[in-house]
């Protein structure tokens, strides 16, 4: 299901499928490095998300019908080299240490009874999987990741925290992620990563995650996440 | 260097602001600047200055500033009778400040946005390619915050400038009605006939709950919209319909990536208009094409981005 359409004056949005899986993604990777390649550099952003892949262009240097042409060609491309199974792109695997004590964890119970399991079970289960960033948004540097293991997926919270502390570790229905920042968020939250995810400083910036990634969380004592430069501030 | 200007009342949102910031949207960076882009840019051109020169965005009024230096500054945007050590100053016209003299702003009469461009810019320290303040996400101008009295904004005044008034048929009043030219286009065919008819049929109230992100509208609501997507790049100018049925019309400070559907996207050109509205200013849509929406944004474009000659009076001439 190929479909493109006009998401603003200056881009053009593409849409692989109706829903996100593997699969997709796998698709999305390679179209957004063909874009980027091919596409020419009147290309200002390219912008992967789910289901779709986005292009915004400088509409002083080229045509709306050029770009819509060039994707089409990109996205057929993509399409095919994923159909001739040519060995995909080796995703990289980032591995996130995860503090899941409970002065850090203030929605865990609820996670576990929701899941009608043990914390401990919850941990175990959130830490097992091997998870995907299918998006970057919301904030710098905030990777959506997939999928939570069915159990655990609560809804976010009716009432967003007015605060969430960086390196908050947060799951909501079938999404996970970790605020790379202190900022307002609905999600619920189990732990917390030392890891920087963003450096504000930086130039460009620096961004720990991209599309595509596969992430594991990995389970440390206090003292380690500590010696990381985790920081237990509310 | 050593020139500053110091801003000794802040107002309620003045923001160091430019065309904001490309390249990094996949990370999670909005491209973010200034929200009236004809009025920046005119008060960029009166100076001869780069479109793409930092100046500021002062929301309200209510905003002095001190210049270290003498220097040339424009003014354009929202009216705030704006005084230069007492003497009223022109709005859309381009002025010299002596050493030492105070530029003074009162409570926007009408409109939201005023901007004022120094001679050569304001040079505060680029991040990742612009100066442009994205409050929400902490980055640019000074410290990504609202600028606060005793800000101290560097500049280099320049001896060579062009005084000048904008020409009359630029000059724009504020308030009244805004009417949005809308390009149905996202998920426009999920949206029941009824849905398309109430957007275009009524007039809408711009909500107190708007900023730079959004311009939340009020109206009749638009019942059994469709729900939730899979979240999806976003862009300023696209129009967002969450579950309470009333349209968002998503600003240039938007995130990069949203799950409300969205029923088309708004002409680049009437953002700068929505930008000086006011709580209560009555909005319309109307169906609009790709090809009008993109050819009024490259007009403008070109002309900012284009020769000054061509446009702008002698000093006094459009008073």
């Amino acid at each position: 299901m190929l479909r493109i359409t006009d998401s603003s004056d200056e881009s053009l949005t593409l849409y692989l499928s109706e829903d996100y899986d593997e699969q997709t993604l796998a698709c999305i990777e390679r179209l957004t490095a063909l874009v980027r390649r091919d596409m020419g550099d009147w290309v200002t952003d390219v912008v992967p998300s789910y289901c779709s892949v986005t292009v915004f262009y400088d509409l002083l240097r080229c045509d709306h019908s050029e770009v819509y042409r060039r994707l089409e060609h990109c996205a057929e491309r993509a399409l095919q080299e994923a159909g001739a199974e040519t060995a995909a792109p080796q995703s990289r695997l980032v591995e996130l240490p995860v503090y899941y004590g409970k002065e850090v964890a203030p929605d865990l119970h609820r996670v576990a009874e929701f899941a009608g399991i043990t914390p401990d079970e919850v941990i175990a289960m959130h830490a097992a999987g091997e998870y995907r960033v299918y998006a970057l948004g919301f904030r710098p540097g905030f990777a959506f990741m997939g999928k939570t293991p069915e159990p655990l997926r609560l809804p976010r919270l009716d009432t967003p925290r007015p605060r969430v502390p960086a390196g908050a570790v947060a799951i909501a229905g079938a999404q996970a992620a970790v605020y790379p920042d202190s900022c307002p968020g609905g999600w619920n939250l189990i732990g917390r990563c030392p890891v920087k995810l963003f450096d504000r400083s930086s130039n460009p910036p620096e961004v720990l995650l991209a599309v595509g990634d596969r992430v594991r969380f990995v389970p440390v004592a206090r003292e380690e996440f500590e010696q990381l430069g985790g920081s237990l501030d509310g | 260097m050593g020139e500053f200007a110091t801003v000794e009342r802040a107002g309620p949102m003045s923001l160091v602001q430019d065309l904001g910031r490309t390249g990094q949207r996949h990370l999670g960076v909005s491209s973010g600047g200034s929200l009236d882009r004809h009025a920046a840019g005119w008060a960029n051109r009166l100076l001869r200055n780069s479109p793409r020169d930092a100046l500021l965005e002062v929301a309200m009024g209510s905003f002095a500033l001190r210049f270290s230096h003498a220097t040339t500054f424009a003014l354009a945007g929202a009216e705030c009778n704006w005084r230069l050590d007492g003497r009223p100053v022109a709005n859309w016209a381009a002025h010299r400040a002596d050493r030492g003299s105070l530029l003074e702003a009162e409570v926007a009469r009408s409109g939201v946005r005023s901007y004022v461009a120094l001679g050569g810019g304001i040079l505060t320290e680029p991040v990742w390619g612009s100066r442009a303040t994205t409050v929400g996400e902490r980055i640019g101008g000074i410290d990504g915050r609202p600028l606060k009295s005793g800000d101290r904004l560097p500049y280099e005044p320049e001896a060579e400038t062009l005084l000048a008034g904008a020409p009359r048929e630029y000059i724009r009043q504020y308030g009244g009605q805004i009417s949005l030219r809308l390009v149905p286009s996202n998920q426009f065919g999920l949206f029941a006939s009824a849905h398309q008819q109430t957007l275009l049929a009524q007039t809408y109230r711009v909500s107190p709950h708007s900023d730079r992100m959004g311009v939340r509208l009020s109206g009749a609501p638009m019942t059994g919209v469709p729900g939730n997507l899979v979240s999806e790049a976003v862009a300023p100018g696209a129009v967002q319909v969450p579950s309470d049925g009333q349209p968002i019309v998503l600003m240039a400070d938007c995130q990069t990536i949203g799950g409300y559907p969205k029923i088309g996207h708004v002409y680049s050109v009437d953002l700068d208009l929505l930008a000086q509205a006011r709580p209560g200013d009555t909005v319309t849509f109307s169906i609009g094409t790709l090809d009008a929406a993109q050819e009024a944004l490259r007009q403008q474009r070109a002309f900012f981005e284009g020769p000054v000659d061509n446009g702008v009076e002698p000093a006094g001439a459009g008073e």
